[in-house]
């Protein structure tokens, strides 16, 4: 049996690229590889949004070089064909064209985890890894995914949101609607965005109209919401398509007015203050939660509604914030794209880098076969009454 | 902490001091707030610290436009007006923060009660020989490297200006900037400052020398100038102690 070309793209015009490129090679390119089972094919999408693919795109080296700009200079971007399924098309004397037979996505925020590189691969028809169009589009809008959540009877804590076009025609209207809607210290964050850039949390309301600044400044539209008492954040990846399976809730270590911003996140390892870890973004949390078995249940409950309410398939991971004295749970985001594939709580819970790329391979074939066997060409003589 | 000024995104960090002195601390070209931390902290024992990365380093974004010493300027003096930052009772600058410090006091972009200059730089024409020698090295490069692959160009022209102690490729893509700010002597600018100053240089500083502070003292009416002893360009993490004393005795 012949393998299948597995198409691994990352990159993309995203504040979280950098990201994406150790999601791409690390956590899903080298376990594809490692399993024997695939042709594995890079596709790196640059800042400027030009397509490459070449085998020296798997080398980890090549982007930290601090020569990546001169080295990705001398190859020549791709082109794509979405006729009768997706072709990567080399041009040169002689076009050098290779079939895809399914996409894994490993672009994180906006232009790839947001449902663009989804529908792209719907248009071509052919298998892709991960979260369809819809779900993508909804779990990428904080503001949609939160609605969404709320008419399925799931608690999030209160919030209000602007387009920055409302904002901008009256600022002095929007900050009294957050002062007297909502209670401080609240987070405005971007509603579009991950890895938690643009999110500033304010305790004084003087300071909201500068931090919507910032949220805007990346986003079209800003999400202002009431911080959590007696917080505990937990995050729970899932796996499946219609039968679920969840990983540990994962309980990430910091103080109840500290917030994992981008730099916490993925430069220090995790760890505010002085005492920087040295193990990565995997290294700042307790695996699993420790929370009393009831309200652990709870949380693990209320993270498999919100995957089946937005409609997840393939992988995603919920984030919740808890309210340790109410035993509250409120839903605070999916990302359709966990970075890294959260394969550190995985491999946790039983299943290795080469399993969880494998299964998420099957779960992606399972749904495209699925979605083959519906009708989507409806006969009609519609056109005959123009003769 | 972030905050949008002209239209850049830009970082700054804070510390909440033990009493109400409101500190300003500039950094050097190449540096940022995150690189003089442990110096931050230490400032806090004096009052509120607040350092912004400058455009184009740190976590702030870069500006769209070359600048000048004087758009440096009046960038600080419109993040101080965002932050809401009413009135500053020390600015220290630290080597080109330093430079920025004086061209901002001297146009009345900011206004501070008292002024520390850390290695500031901004005195020109005090080596000529090595400059005129840079330009003809430069000059002879850029024809004898034209066919080499970029890499290897770019490469050797790292060497040839670290090598020389310039500071120009540490931003690359501020490099106009920088051409900007080295062909600007601040001593006309000096003249102009009337606040309490007090200059630190280290005694072994090559990149700008004592003789700088010796210019500056002159320039600057009333100043005080104190050359540190096995210390560099960096004196405040050469000597942290020797300084924080000379600052919190010239901040009373």
């Amino acid at each position: 049996m012949n393998k299948l070309n597995i198409a691994v793209i990352f990159g993309s015009r995203s504040t979280e690229h950098d990201v994406s490129i150790i999601t791409g090679i690390n956590s899903i390119i080298k376990p594809l590889e490692l399993s024997g089972e695939y042709n594995v094919i890079p596709v790196f999408i640059s800042k400027d949004g030009n397509w490459y693919s070449d085998h020296q795109l798997k080398d980890l080296n090549n982007y930290s070089s601090g020569h990546f700009k001169e080295f990705l200079g001398k190859l020549k971007p791709i082109s794509l064909s979405l006729n009768s399924g997706l072709k990567l098309v080399k041009t040169g004397l002689k076009n050098k064209i290779i079939d895809i037979d399914l996409v894994f996505p490993a672009t994180h925020g906006t232009h790839g985890e947001d449902g663009e590189l989804m529908a792209i691969c719907e248009m071509a028809g052919v298998a892709y890894v991960g979260c369809d169009v819809r779900s993508s589009a909804v779990a990428m809008d904080k503001v949609i995914a939160k609605n969404v959540a709320m008419s399925n009877n799931i608690d999030t804590a209160k919030f209000v949101y602007f387009s920055k076009h409302d904002f901008n025609l009256n600022p002095k209207i929007a900050l009294k609607k957050i002062e007297s809607e909502l209670k401080l210290p609240v987070f405005v964050k971007p509603a579009h965005l991950g890895s938690s850039i643009g999110i500033t949390r304010v305790t004084k309301y003087e300071d909201v109209n500068n931090a919507i600044e910032v949220a805007l400044h990346y986003d079209d539209k800003v999400l202002i919401e009431e911080a959590v008492n007696n917080l505990v954040e937990v995050t729970l990846p899932i796996i499946g398509n219609e039968e679920l399976k969840p990983a540990f809730l994962e309980q990430p270590v910091l103080h109840s007015e500290d917030f994992f911003d981008f730099d916490t996140k993925y430069l220090q390892g995790g760890k505010k203050g002085k005492n920087k870890g040295s193990s990565g973004s995997q290294g700042y949390s307790t695996i699993p939660a420790k929370l009393p078995k009831a309200l652990y249940d709870k949380a693990e409950a209320t993270g498999l509604a919100v995957y089946r309410a937005i409609g997840c398939s393939g992988i995603a991971r919920v984030d919740m914030l808890i309210d340790t004295k109410t035993e509250k749970v409120y839903f605070n985001e999916v990302n359709p794209l966990p970075g890294g594939l959260y394969s550190h709580n995985w491999n946790k819970a039983g299943i290795n880098n080469i399993e969880l790329v494998s299964r998420l391979v099957d779960l992606a074939v399972e749904r495209f076969t699925e979605k083959k066997s519906l009708e989507t060409v409806f006969k009609t003589n519609y056109l005959s009454q123009f003769k | 902490m972030h905050v949008i000024v002209d239209d850049l995104l830009i970082n700054y960090q804070t510390r909440v001091g033990k009493n109400s002195l409101n500190i300003l601390f500039l950094h050097g070209w190449g540096d940022s707030s995150k690189g003089q931390h442990k110096f931050l902290d230490s400032l806090s024992a004096l009052g509120n610290v607040i350092a912004p990365d400058l455009p184009g380093f740190g976590d702030s974004q870069a500006m769209s436009r070359d600048f000048s010493l004087l758009d440096y300027a009046k960038f600080v003096s419109s993040f101080c007006s965002k932050i809401n930052l009413k009135h500053i009772d020390l600015i220290i600058g630290h080597s080109n923060g330093a430079s920025i410090a004086i061209k901002a006091i001297a146009n009345h972009e900011l206004q501070a009660k008292k002024l520390i200059l850390i290695g500031a730089a901004g005195i020109r024409g005090t080596n000529k020989s090595k400059n005129s020698l840079l330009k003809v090295v430069t000059k002879t490069g850029k024809v004898i490297s034209s066919p080499l692959p970029i890499g290897i160009k770019s490469r050797l022209r790292s060497k040839l200006y670290s090598s020389v102690g310039s500071d120009m490729l540490l931003s690359e893509n501020l490099q106009e900037t920088f051409k900007n700010i080295v062909s600007e002597d601040l001593r006309g600018d000096a003249r102009k400052i009337n606040i309490p100053s007090l200059l630190i240089y280290g005694e072994q500083d090559r990149s700008t020398p004592p003789k700088f502070g010796m210019i500056y003292h002159e320039a600057i009416q009333g100043s005080s100038l104190e050359i540190i002893g096995s210390a560099g360009h960096f004196v405040q993490f050469d000597q942290p102690e020797i300084t924080l004393n000379l600052i919190k005795d010239f901040s009373k």
